[in-house]
């Protein structure tokens, strides 16, 4: 069984800790959902895992090996796919064309590469816009492109930061929707960044809170919603 | 571009010279729009490929018996050889590829305006280099006696070929990769595009489209020097890529045609014209300065350049992007 873990990992920023010895462990199959007030280090943890923010202390390990010194992109090529809060398409190219990018990192050729794309495409729902320019489509749609090409690295860990950021409700369900499917449809373990507790209710069977950059509570979800800190932190502190 | 071609061919020798001019230059601007329209990074260092390939073939052919006194550093072999011009022409092109690769796999770890500059230091070494390696290259002197194989219809023929394999290259995944790249570096890294790799093969590509540009100019004036390919190559080469369309291949092509034929004629004012008896001429340098304010009011009005991010295909039609 796969897994994704973070041991004791600490990143400084000048005088700021932005994440200090902080332990994940993200399992397949599961759903993980990453809370936190804003400034957790919510974000800041994502790009450790990512290989785009080396941390200060501490490793990041793939089924039990070191991935420390892999940069983002040769991670991206051995399962840990992300998005982006701010989604960063590459908004000159077409709809199907920023998803062949990087179904072409596993795909022997082209073609392979375009199908690959096709399915994540049509899988976000997204087939019909499939020649339009990225940089045309409304802000909904996107985020589910933004999925769908991390879905095309044929990932075993997605990290997805904030996905359901900015939209309506209705499309919020669809999001749920697509995130439930995930590790039954693709194989891979969901790291579900979200401020919507709802959303993350729904889908989530665990979650981990930061708050400061510490660990603030692990579990269930049940049992997280029910912790008195985690409380203090949303609704007492905040 | 034929029809271009035919119609110079009707216009007489003037004419004629202008086509042959503007295909020298579109060799060279389509070499640095393989890289400048993919990868975003706008290269003041690619003259450097020319600078290299018009030397390496007069290496080759330059000169007939007068090679050893014009380069007497140069190995026996290439003092000794009688390469065809056209072999010349593709080992010198390979040449400023080799440059490229070498030189790349540094450069090529920058980004935006780090790699500018650092393309811009590139130009400056090596010309230095070549213009006190007096041995090989005459130093600050002119080499003279190079073959004169470049007319119209060859220079024509190297312009086809550098459109096409400029064209394999942008519809190749590789070219695919490196509009990643240019359109969002975080994004592409996280897609799984190793961005320097990418870089560096745009990059070699470039360099062995432009230095043929380099050999087809020394072979069409018949003599080289180091300073022609300096600053104003580089700045007519950029005005170029730059008024017809940084993202586009076309836009290389039409900004070749368009900024010769500009200078040609600004040129022609300041030799001066007769207007019923009366001279009128353009002061002198009056064309480097308008070049300058056309390039400034396209990139205040047209960022995008003439054609924008379009292609022409050879159907006519838009691109088809997928």
């Amino acid at each position: 069984m796969s897994e994704l873990n973070t041991e004791a990992i600490s990143v400084q920023f000048q005088g700021l800790r932005a994440l200090d010895s902080v332990d994940l462990s993200l399992k397949e199959g599961e759903i993980l959902g990453l809370l936190g007030p804003n400034g957790a280090g919510k974000t800041t943890l994502v790009n450790v895992i990512s290989g785009f923010q080396r941390p200060t202390e501490g490793t990041v390990r793939v089924d039990g090996k070191s991935v420390g010194g892999l940069t983002p992109d040769a991670l991206a090529r051995c399962g840990v796919a992300r998005t982006f809060q701010s989604v960063r398409l590459f908004r000159r190219l077409s709809v199907l064309e920023n998803v062949e990018i990087s179904a072409l990192c596993h795909a022997k050729s082209r073609n392979e590469a375009r199908s690959t794309a096709r399915r994540a495409l049509e899988f976000v729902g997204l087939g019909p816009v499939a020649r339009r320019l990225a940089g045309e489509l409304p802000y909904a749609d996107e985020r589910r492109v933004g999925i769908a090409r991390a879905l095309a690295l044929r990932p075993r860990f997605l990290l997805l930061d904030e996905p359901a950021a900015g939209m309506t409700d209705s499309e919020c369900r669809d999001l749920v929707e697509i995130v439930r499917q995930l590790p039954q449809s693709f194989g891979c373990a969901v790291l579900l960044i979200e401020h919507n507790i709802g959303l993350v209710m729904e889908v989530c069977n665990r979650l981990h809170v930061l708050n400061g950059g510490r660990t603030l509570a692990d579990g269930p979800v049940e049992t997280v919603r029910n912790n008195p800190d985690v409380i203090a932190a949303y609704l007492g502190g905040a | 571009m034929a029809l271009l071609c035919l119609i110079a061919v009707l216009g007489g020798p003037y004419l004629t010279d202008i086509a042959t001019e503007a295909m020298i230059y579109t060799v060279m601007a389509v070499g640095i729009s393989i890289f400048m329209a993919n990868s975003g990074i706008v290269s003041f260092g690619h003259v450097t490929f020319a600078l290299v390939g018009a030397y390496a073939s007069a290496w080759q052919t330059c000169c007939a018996g007068m090679r050893g006194v014009f380069m007497p550093g140069l190995p026996q072999f290439l003092l000794d050889s009688k390469t065809p011009v056209l072999l010349a022409a593709l080992v010198a092109s390979l040449l400023a590829s080799v440059v490229a690769l070498v030189s790349g796999a540094a450069i090529m770890r920058l980004t935006g305006a780090a790699a500018s500059i650092a393309l811009l230091s590139l130009l400056f070494i090596v010309k230095t280099i070549y213009e006190n390696w007096d041995s090989v290259t005459a130093g600050q002197s002119s080499l003279v006696g190079l073959p004169l194989y470049v007319d119209m219809w060859t220079a024509f023929g190297f312009a086809s070929a550098a459109i096409v394999i400029a064209q394999v290259y942008n519809a190749s995944s590789f070219g695919l990769l490196l509009r990643a790249t240019r359109e969002d570096e975080a994004a592409a890294r996280a897609s799984g595009v190793n961005i320097w790799r990418q870089r560096l093969i745009a990059f070699v590509i470039s360099a062995f489209v432009t230095g043929a540009g380099g050999v087809l100019y020394g072979h069409y004036l018949g003599t080289l020097a180091v300073n022609v390919f300096w600053l104003d190559m580089t700045f007519v080469t950029l005005a170029m890529v730059v008024v017809g369309g940084m993202r586009s291949l076309t836009g290389a092509v039409v900004g070749a045609f368009a900024v010769t034929g500009l200078r040609q004629t600004l040129l022609a004012l300041e030799r001066g014209v007769d207007l019923g008896g009366v001279s009128i001429s353009l002061p002198s340098g009056a064309q480097e300065i308008a070049l300058a304010v056309i390039l400034l009011l396209i990139l205040t009005f047209r960022p995008q350049g003439l054609v924008g991010d379009n292609e022409m295909t050879w159907f006519g039609g838009a691109r088809d992007s997928s």
